[in-house]
Protein backbone atom coordinates (compact mmCIF):
# COMPACT_ATOMS: atom_id res chain seq x y z
CA UNK A 1 0.00 0.00 0.00
CA UNK A 2 1.30 3.41 -0.99
CA UNK A 3 -0.87 6.03 0.60
CA UNK A 4 -1.66 8.84 0.10
CA UNK A 5 -2.14 8.05 -3.58
CA UNK A 6 -1.87 11.40 -5.33
CA UNK A 7 1.21 12.74 -3.55
CA UNK A 8 2.99 9.48 -4.34
CA UNK A 9 2.18 9.86 -8.01
CA UNK A 10 -0.64 7.36 -8.50
CA UNK A 11 -2.56 9.63 -10.87
CA UNK A 12 -2.48 13.08 -12.42
CA UNK A 13 -4.06 16.37 -11.61
CA UNK A 14 -7.14 15.98 -13.83
CA UNK A 15 -8.17 12.80 -12.05
CA UNK A 16 -7.46 14.60 -8.78
CA UNK A 17 -9.90 17.37 -9.66
CA UNK A 18 -12.59 14.82 -10.45
CA UNK A 19 -11.97 12.93 -7.21
CA UNK A 20 -11.99 16.03 -5.03
CA UNK A 21 -15.27 17.01 -6.64
CA UNK A 22 -16.70 13.61 -5.68
CA UNK A 23 -15.40 13.83 -2.11
CA UNK A 24 -16.84 17.35 -1.91
CA UNK A 25 -20.16 15.99 -3.11
CA UNK A 26 -20.18 13.35 -0.37
CA UNK A 27 -19.15 15.95 2.22
CA UNK A 28 -22.01 18.26 1.20
CA UNK A 29 -24.51 15.41 1.11
CA UNK A 30 -23.58 14.13 4.56
CA UNK A 31 -23.55 17.67 5.99
CA UNK A 32 -27.09 18.07 4.70
CA UNK A 33 -28.13 14.74 6.22
CA UNK A 34 -26.64 15.84 9.54
CA UNK A 35 -28.99 18.84 9.40
CA UNK A 36 -26.18 21.30 8.83
CA UNK A 37 -27.94 23.17 6.04
CA UNK A 38 -29.93 24.76 8.86
CA UNK A 39 -28.50 27.77 10.69
CA UNK A 40 -30.90 27.16 13.52
CA UNK A 41 -29.68 23.63 14.10
CA UNK A 42 -26.04 24.69 13.78
CA UNK A 43 -26.28 27.51 16.31
CA UNK A 44 -28.45 25.58 18.76
CA UNK A 45 -25.26 24.22 20.30
CA UNK A 46 -24.41 27.73 21.51
CA UNK A 47 -27.74 27.93 23.35
CA UNK A 48 -27.48 24.44 24.85
CA UNK A 49 -30.47 23.20 22.85
CA UNK A 50 -28.94 20.69 20.44
CA UNK A 51 -25.56 18.98 20.61
CA UNK A 52 -25.50 17.79 16.98
CA UNK A 53 -22.52 19.99 16.04
CA UNK A 54 -20.40 18.56 18.84
CA UNK A 55 -21.47 14.97 18.12
CA UNK A 56 -20.99 15.16 14.36
CA UNK A 57 -17.67 17.00 14.53
CA UNK A 58 -16.13 14.83 17.19
CA UNK A 59 -17.33 11.62 15.59
CA UNK A 60 -15.88 12.72 12.24
CA UNK A 61 -12.56 13.77 13.78
CA UNK A 62 -12.25 10.59 15.81
CA UNK A 63 -13.07 8.32 12.85
CA UNK A 64 -10.63 10.04 10.50
CA UNK A 65 -7.95 10.34 13.18
CA UNK A 66 -8.16 6.65 14.11
CA UNK A 67 -7.92 5.73 10.43
CA UNK A 68 -4.81 7.87 9.98
CA UNK A 69 -3.16 6.59 13.15
CA UNK A 70 -3.80 2.94 12.33
CA UNK A 71 -2.82 3.17 8.66
CA UNK A 72 0.34 5.09 9.48
CA UNK A 73 0.97 2.68 12.33
CA UNK A 74 1.02 -0.38 10.06
CA UNK A 75 3.06 1.55 7.51
CA UNK A 76 0.53 1.78 4.67
CA UNK A 77 0.27 5.54 4.93
CA UNK A 78 3.26 7.82 4.62
CA UNK A 79 2.53 10.85 6.75
CA UNK A 80 5.18 12.78 4.81
CA UNK A 81 2.75 12.87 1.92
CA UNK A 82 -0.04 14.26 4.09
CA UNK A 83 -0.42 18.01 4.12
CA UNK A 84 -0.81 18.80 7.82
CA UNK A 85 -1.91 22.42 8.34
CA UNK A 86 0.95 24.50 9.73
CA UNK A 87 0.54 26.08 13.15
CA UNK A 88 0.46 29.84 13.61
CA UNK A 89 -0.76 29.77 17.16
CA UNK A 90 -1.59 33.42 17.82
CA UNK A 91 -3.26 34.01 14.47
CA UNK A 92 -5.24 30.80 14.78
CA UNK A 93 -6.47 31.55 18.29
CA UNK A 94 -7.55 35.08 17.33
CA UNK A 95 -8.94 33.84 14.01
CA UNK A 96 -10.79 31.05 15.80
CA UNK A 97 -12.38 33.43 18.30
CA UNK A 98 -13.49 35.76 15.49
CA UNK A 99 -14.75 32.87 13.40
CA UNK A 100 -16.73 31.57 16.37
CA UNK A 101 -18.36 34.99 16.79
CA UNK A 102 -19.07 35.12 13.04
CA UNK A 103 -20.50 31.60 13.25
CA UNK A 104 -23.03 32.37 15.96
CA UNK A 105 -23.91 35.73 14.36
CA UNK A 106 -24.25 34.45 10.83
CA UNK A 107 -25.59 31.01 11.72
CA UNK A 108 -23.18 29.13 9.48
CA UNK A 109 -19.56 28.36 8.89
CA UNK A 110 -18.22 28.51 5.31
CA UNK A 111 -18.81 24.87 4.33
CA UNK A 112 -22.26 24.64 5.88
CA UNK A 113 -23.31 27.95 4.30
CA UNK A 114 -22.76 26.35 0.89
CA UNK A 115 -25.11 23.54 1.96
CA UNK A 116 -27.59 26.09 3.34
CA UNK A 117 -27.52 28.07 0.11
CA UNK A 118 -27.99 24.85 -1.85
CA UNK A 119 -31.04 24.13 0.32
CA UNK A 120 -32.59 27.43 -0.75
CA UNK A 121 -31.78 29.49 2.36
CA UNK A 122 -31.51 33.21 1.72
CA UNK A 123 -29.62 33.83 4.96
CA UNK A 124 -26.94 31.41 3.77
CA UNK A 125 -26.62 33.39 0.54
CA UNK A 126 -26.16 36.58 2.57
CA UNK A 127 -23.56 34.81 4.70
CA UNK A 128 -21.68 33.72 1.55
CA UNK A 129 -21.76 37.29 0.22
CA UNK A 130 -20.35 38.40 3.57
CA UNK A 131 -17.57 35.82 3.22
CA UNK A 132 -16.57 37.33 -0.11
CA UNK A 133 -16.60 40.84 1.35
CA UNK A 134 -14.66 39.74 4.44
CA UNK A 135 -12.04 38.02 2.32
CA UNK A 136 -11.66 41.23 0.30
CA UNK A 137 -11.42 43.28 3.49
CA UNK A 138 -8.71 41.00 4.79
CA UNK A 139 -6.77 41.49 1.58
CA UNK A 140 -7.29 45.24 1.66
CA UNK A 141 -6.14 45.49 5.26
CA UNK A 142 -3.36 42.94 4.96
CA UNK A 143 -0.69 45.58 5.56
CA UNK A 144 -2.16 46.27 8.98
CA UNK A 145 -3.07 42.67 9.74
CA UNK A 146 0.19 41.04 8.68
CA UNK A 147 1.85 41.07 12.13
CA UNK A 148 -1.24 39.37 13.55
CA UNK A 149 -1.34 36.98 10.57
CA UNK A 150 2.20 35.84 11.38
CA UNK A 151 1.84 35.86 15.16
CA UNK A 152 3.09 32.61 16.60
CA UNK A 153 4.40 30.87 13.48
CA UNK A 154 5.60 27.43 14.53
CA UNK A 155 5.70 25.45 11.30
CA UNK A 156 4.04 22.06 11.19
CA UNK A 157 3.57 20.94 14.77
CA UNK A 158 1.26 18.20 15.98
CA UNK A 159 -0.24 17.97 19.45
CA UNK A 160 1.85 14.86 20.29
CA UNK A 161 5.01 16.65 19.18
CA UNK A 162 4.12 19.70 21.21
CA UNK A 163 3.41 17.63 24.30
CA UNK A 164 6.36 15.37 23.69
CA UNK A 165 3.89 12.52 23.97
CA UNK A 166 3.12 9.39 22.04
CA UNK A 167 0.73 9.96 19.11
CA UNK A 168 -1.25 6.81 19.89
CA UNK A 169 -1.70 7.89 23.47
CA UNK A 170 -2.88 11.37 22.42
CA UNK A 171 -5.29 9.76 19.95
CA UNK A 172 -6.62 7.43 22.64
CA UNK A 173 -7.16 10.34 25.04
CA UNK A 174 -9.04 12.26 22.33
CA UNK A 175 -11.32 9.27 21.73
CA UNK A 176 -12.03 8.95 25.43
CA UNK A 177 -12.71 12.69 25.79
CA UNK A 178 -15.09 12.51 22.82
CA UNK A 179 -16.88 9.51 24.34
CA UNK A 180 -17.16 11.34 27.66
CA UNK A 181 -18.61 14.38 25.86
CA UNK A 182 -21.14 12.18 24.02
CA UNK A 183 -22.23 10.47 27.23
CA UNK A 184 -22.42 13.77 29.12
CA UNK A 185 -24.66 15.36 26.48
CA UNK A 186 -26.81 12.22 26.15
CA UNK A 187 -27.31 11.94 29.86
CA UNK A 188 -30.79 12.46 31.19
CA UNK A 189 -31.57 11.97 34.88
CA UNK A 190 -32.51 8.34 35.20
CA UNK A 191 -31.95 7.77 31.50
CA UNK A 192 -28.77 5.85 30.98
CA UNK A 193 -28.50 3.75 34.08
CA UNK A 194 -31.01 0.88 34.23
CA UNK A 195 -30.82 -0.70 30.79
CA UNK A 196 -27.09 -0.94 30.19
CA UNK A 197 -27.49 -4.65 29.54
CA UNK A 198 -29.28 -3.89 26.27
CA UNK A 199 -27.03 -3.62 23.24
CA UNK A 200 -27.98 -0.59 21.15
CA UNK A 201 -26.08 0.83 18.18
CA UNK A 202 -24.86 3.69 20.33
CA UNK A 203 -23.55 1.43 23.05
CA UNK A 204 -21.91 -0.82 20.49
CA UNK A 205 -20.31 2.27 18.98
CA UNK A 206 -19.04 3.38 22.36
CA UNK A 207 -17.57 -0.06 22.96
CA UNK A 208 -15.90 -0.21 19.53
CA UNK A 209 -14.37 3.25 19.86
CA UNK A 210 -13.22 2.62 23.39
CA UNK A 211 -11.51 -0.63 22.42
CA UNK A 212 -9.90 0.96 19.36
CA UNK A 213 -8.57 3.72 21.56
CA UNK A 214 -7.28 1.19 24.05
CA UNK A 215 -5.60 -0.87 21.35
CA UNK A 216 -4.03 2.25 19.91
CA UNK A 217 -2.64 3.37 23.23
CA UNK A 218 -1.25 -0.06 24.02
CA UNK A 219 0.17 -0.56 20.52
CA UNK A 220 1.98 2.71 20.44
CA UNK A 221 3.15 2.43 24.00
CA UNK A 222 4.68 -0.97 23.25
CA UNK A 223 6.36 0.34 20.13
CA UNK A 224 7.94 3.37 21.71
CA UNK A 225 9.32 1.32 24.58
CA UNK A 226 10.55 -1.44 22.28
CA UNK A 227 14.28 -1.78 21.65
CA UNK A 228 15.51 -0.07 18.51
CA UNK A 229 15.02 -3.09 16.31
CA UNK A 230 15.52 -1.60 12.92
CA UNK A 231 18.16 0.97 13.60
CA UNK A 232 20.76 0.55 10.93
CA UNK A 233 19.17 -2.69 9.79
CA UNK A 234 18.70 -3.44 6.12
CA UNK A 235 15.69 -1.69 4.59
CA UNK A 236 14.52 -5.13 3.49
CA UNK A 237 13.14 -5.72 6.99
CA UNK A 238 9.53 -5.51 6.11
CA UNK A 239 8.08 -5.99 9.51
CA UNK A 240 5.15 -3.67 9.43
CA UNK A 241 5.60 -2.82 13.06
CA UNK A 242 8.98 -1.27 12.40
CA UNK A 243 7.93 1.07 9.65
CA UNK A 244 7.33 4.75 10.10
CA UNK A 245 5.77 5.65 13.37
CA UNK A 246 3.25 8.37 13.36
CA UNK A 247 3.09 12.04 12.75
CA UNK A 248 6.63 12.87 12.00
CA UNK A 249 8.11 10.82 14.82
CA UNK A 250 7.90 13.60 17.37
CA UNK A 251 10.30 13.48 20.23
CA UNK A 252 9.78 9.79 20.74
CA UNK A 253 12.83 8.29 22.40
CA UNK A 254 13.05 5.65 19.70
CA UNK A 255 12.91 8.23 16.94
CA UNK A 256 15.72 6.80 14.82
CA UNK A 257 13.69 3.66 14.15
CA UNK A 258 11.87 5.16 11.27
CA UNK A 259 14.28 7.32 9.41
CA UNK A 260 16.39 4.80 7.52
CA UNK A 261 13.37 3.19 5.91
CA UNK A 262 11.47 6.28 4.95
CA UNK A 263 11.95 6.53 1.25
CA UNK A 264 9.41 8.15 -0.99
CA UNK A 265 9.37 6.43 -4.37
CA UNK A 266 8.51 9.62 -6.18
CA UNK A 267 8.83 13.24 -5.48
CA UNK A 268 5.92 14.23 -3.29
CA UNK A 269 3.39 16.33 -5.13
CA UNK A 270 1.18 18.73 -3.30
CA UNK A 271 -2.27 19.79 -4.28
CA UNK A 272 -2.14 22.68 -1.94
CA UNK A 273 0.79 24.95 -1.52
CA UNK A 274 2.31 24.11 1.79
CA UNK A 275 2.35 27.71 2.91
CA UNK A 276 -0.51 29.98 3.63
CA UNK A 277 -3.32 28.76 1.43
CA UNK A 278 -5.92 26.65 3.03
CA UNK B 1 -41.07 29.41 12.80
CA UNK B 2 -41.99 26.59 10.52
CA UNK B 3 -41.69 23.29 12.20
CA UNK B 4 -38.83 21.18 10.97
CA UNK B 5 -39.22 17.46 10.93
CA UNK B 6 -35.94 16.61 12.55
CA UNK B 7 -36.60 12.90 12.31
CA UNK B 8 -35.44 13.05 8.71
CA UNK B 9 -31.96 13.92 9.84
CA UNK B 10 -29.53 11.10 10.37
CA UNK B 11 -28.27 10.30 13.82
CA UNK B 12 -25.40 12.74 14.44
CA UNK B 13 -23.11 9.81 15.08
CA UNK B 14 -23.99 8.20 11.75
CA UNK B 15 -23.59 11.47 9.88
CA UNK B 16 -20.35 12.16 11.75
CA UNK B 17 -18.96 8.73 10.89
CA UNK B 18 -19.90 9.25 7.22
CA UNK B 19 -18.16 12.63 7.19
CA UNK B 20 -15.16 11.15 9.00
CA UNK B 21 -14.84 8.34 6.43
CA UNK B 22 -15.16 10.88 3.59
CA UNK B 23 -12.43 12.97 5.20
CA UNK B 24 -10.22 9.91 5.69
CA UNK B 25 -10.70 8.84 2.07
CA UNK B 26 -9.87 12.35 0.88
CA UNK B 27 -6.63 12.37 2.85
CA UNK B 28 -5.65 8.84 1.78
CA UNK B 29 -6.32 9.54 -1.89
CA UNK B 30 -5.25 13.16 -2.24
CA UNK B 31 -2.95 13.82 0.71
CA UNK B 32 -5.01 16.78 1.91
CA UNK B 33 -8.38 17.19 3.50
CA UNK B 34 -11.63 19.03 3.13
CA UNK B 35 -12.00 22.79 3.03
CA UNK B 36 -14.39 25.55 2.04
CA UNK B 37 -13.17 29.07 2.79
CA UNK B 38 -10.07 28.67 0.60
CA UNK B 39 -12.31 28.38 -2.46
CA UNK B 40 -13.95 31.72 -1.65
CA UNK B 41 -10.50 33.31 -1.30
CA UNK B 42 -9.51 31.97 -4.73
CA UNK B 43 -12.69 33.30 -6.28
CA UNK B 44 -12.00 36.71 -4.78
CA UNK B 45 -8.42 36.57 -6.06
CA UNK B 46 -9.67 35.65 -9.55
CA UNK B 47 -12.19 38.50 -9.63
CA UNK B 48 -9.51 40.90 -8.39
CA UNK B 49 -7.24 39.64 -11.16
CA UNK B 50 -9.84 40.11 -13.87
CA UNK B 51 -10.28 43.74 -12.81
CA UNK B 52 -6.66 44.67 -12.13
CA UNK B 53 -4.21 41.92 -13.15
CA UNK B 54 -1.00 43.66 -12.14
CA UNK B 55 -2.32 44.86 -8.80
CA UNK B 56 -3.57 41.35 -8.00
CA UNK B 57 -0.31 39.64 -8.95
CA UNK B 58 1.73 42.03 -6.84
CA UNK B 59 -0.71 42.24 -3.93
CA UNK B 60 0.93 41.41 -0.61
CA UNK B 61 -1.65 38.74 0.24
CA UNK B 62 -3.36 37.65 -2.96
CA UNK B 63 -0.15 37.15 -4.94
CA UNK B 64 0.28 33.75 -3.28
CA UNK B 65 -2.72 32.57 -5.30
CA UNK B 66 -0.97 33.34 -8.58
CA UNK B 67 2.28 31.52 -7.80
CA UNK B 68 3.72 29.73 -10.80
CA UNK B 69 1.59 31.69 -13.25
CA UNK B 70 -1.48 29.55 -12.61
CA UNK B 71 -4.99 30.83 -12.32
CA UNK B 72 -6.33 30.61 -8.77
CA UNK B 73 -9.32 28.84 -10.29
CA UNK B 74 -7.12 25.91 -11.32
CA UNK B 75 -7.26 24.57 -7.84
CA UNK B 76 -8.86 21.66 -6.09
CA UNK B 77 -10.64 23.80 -3.51
CA UNK B 78 -13.04 25.17 -6.09
CA UNK B 79 -13.87 21.75 -7.50
CA UNK B 80 -14.49 20.65 -3.98
CA UNK B 81 -16.77 23.56 -3.08
CA UNK B 82 -18.74 22.90 -6.26
CA UNK B 83 -19.08 19.31 -5.05
CA UNK B 84 -20.21 20.42 -1.59
CA UNK B 85 -22.83 22.67 -3.15
CA UNK B 86 -24.12 19.95 -5.45
CA UNK B 87 -24.05 17.36 -2.67
CA UNK B 88 -26.01 19.71 -0.42
CA UNK B 89 -28.51 20.35 -3.21
CA UNK B 90 -29.03 16.65 -3.90
CA UNK B 91 -29.28 16.01 -0.16
CA UNK B 92 -31.90 18.72 0.35
CA UNK B 93 -33.93 17.66 -2.69
CA UNK B 94 -33.96 13.96 -1.84
CA UNK B 95 -34.94 14.73 1.75
CA UNK B 96 -37.72 17.06 0.67
CA UNK B 97 -36.00 19.87 2.51
CA UNK B 98 -35.37 22.23 -0.42
CA UNK B 99 -37.40 25.36 0.26
CA UNK B 100 -36.59 28.94 -0.65
CA UNK B 101 -36.72 31.12 2.45
CA UNK B 102 -34.74 31.88 5.52
CA UNK B 103 -34.61 30.73 9.10
CA UNK B 104 -35.26 33.09 11.97
CA UNK B 105 -37.09 33.27 15.26
CA UNK B 106 -40.88 33.70 15.14
CA UNK B 107 -40.83 37.37 16.17
CA UNK B 108 -37.47 38.44 14.73
CA UNK B 109 -37.53 40.61 11.61
CA UNK B 110 -36.23 39.19 8.34
CA UNK B 111 -33.89 42.16 7.94
CA UNK B 112 -32.50 41.53 11.42
CA UNK B 113 -31.58 37.97 10.50
CA UNK B 114 -30.19 38.89 7.09
CA UNK B 115 -28.03 41.70 8.46
CA UNK B 116 -26.59 39.35 11.07
CA UNK B 117 -26.01 36.64 8.45
CA UNK B 118 -24.13 39.10 6.24
CA UNK B 119 -22.15 40.57 9.15
CA UNK B 120 -21.31 37.10 10.46
CA UNK B 121 -20.16 36.06 7.01
CA UNK B 122 -17.99 39.15 6.70
CA UNK B 123 -16.36 38.56 10.07
CA UNK B 124 -15.83 34.91 9.17
CA UNK B 125 -14.26 35.93 5.86
CA UNK B 126 -11.61 37.92 7.71
CA UNK B 127 -11.21 35.29 10.43
CA UNK B 128 -10.77 32.38 8.03
CA UNK B 129 -7.93 34.15 6.18
CA UNK B 130 -6.31 35.02 9.50
CA UNK B 131 -6.56 31.44 10.75
CA UNK B 132 -5.64 29.97 7.34
CA UNK B 133 -8.84 28.00 7.09
CA UNK B 134 -12.24 27.39 8.55
CA UNK B 135 -14.17 24.72 10.36
CA UNK B 136 -13.63 22.24 7.52
CA UNK B 137 -9.96 22.67 6.73
CA UNK B 138 -8.70 23.52 10.20
CA UNK B 139 -11.03 22.08 12.83
CA UNK B 140 -12.07 18.93 10.96
CA UNK B 141 -9.09 18.13 8.75
CA UNK B 142 -6.30 19.57 10.88
CA UNK B 143 -8.01 18.20 13.96
CA UNK B 144 -7.94 14.66 12.58
CA UNK B 145 -4.27 15.14 11.65
CA UNK B 146 -3.64 16.33 15.25
CA UNK B 147 -2.23 19.69 14.14
CA UNK B 148 -1.61 21.84 17.21
CA UNK B 149 -2.85 25.05 15.58
CA UNK B 150 -6.00 23.33 14.35
CA UNK B 151 -6.91 22.19 17.84
CA UNK B 152 -6.22 25.66 19.24
CA UNK B 153 -8.39 27.05 16.44
CA UNK B 154 -11.24 24.63 17.14
CA UNK B 155 -11.34 25.39 20.85
CA UNK B 156 -11.23 29.12 20.06
CA UNK B 157 -14.18 28.78 17.66
CA UNK B 158 -16.32 27.25 20.39
CA UNK B 159 -15.11 29.85 22.90
CA UNK B 160 -15.96 32.70 20.51
CA UNK B 161 -19.36 31.23 19.75
CA UNK B 162 -20.33 30.81 23.38
CA UNK B 163 -19.01 34.29 24.26
CA UNK B 164 -21.04 35.99 21.53
CA UNK B 165 -24.20 33.83 21.61
CA UNK B 166 -26.04 35.95 24.16
CA UNK B 167 -25.60 39.13 22.13
CA UNK B 168 -27.13 37.75 18.96
CA UNK B 169 -29.83 35.59 20.52
CA UNK B 170 -32.73 37.79 19.40
CA UNK B 171 -32.59 36.57 15.80
CA UNK B 172 -33.95 33.27 17.10
CA UNK B 173 -36.58 34.73 19.43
Amino acid sequence: MNLPLYPLGAFGEGVGFLLIFLFGFLFGFFLERAGFGSARKLTDIFYFRDWAVLRVMFTAIVVAMLGLLYLAGVGWLDMDGVNIPATVLGAQIVGGLLLGIGFVMGGYCPGTSAVGAASGKLDAVFYLLGLVVGTGLFGAGFGLLEPLYRWGEMGTVTVPQWLGANAGLVGAVIVLVALAAFLATEYRPGGLSPAWNVVTPKRAGVAVLASLAFALAVGYAMRSSAPVVAAGAAPATTQPAAVSPLPPTATSPSGPVASPQRTLPVEVKRFKKASSCS
Amino acid sequence: MRSESRTEYWSPYAAGAAIGLTLLATILVLGGGLGASGAVARLVAAVFHSIAPEAAESHAYFRTYFAGGRSPLQDWMLYQLAGVFLGGLVGALTAGRWRPGLEKGPTAARAHRLVLAFAGGTLTGVAARLARGCTSSQALTGGAMLSLGSWAFMLSVFAGGYLAAWFVRRQWS
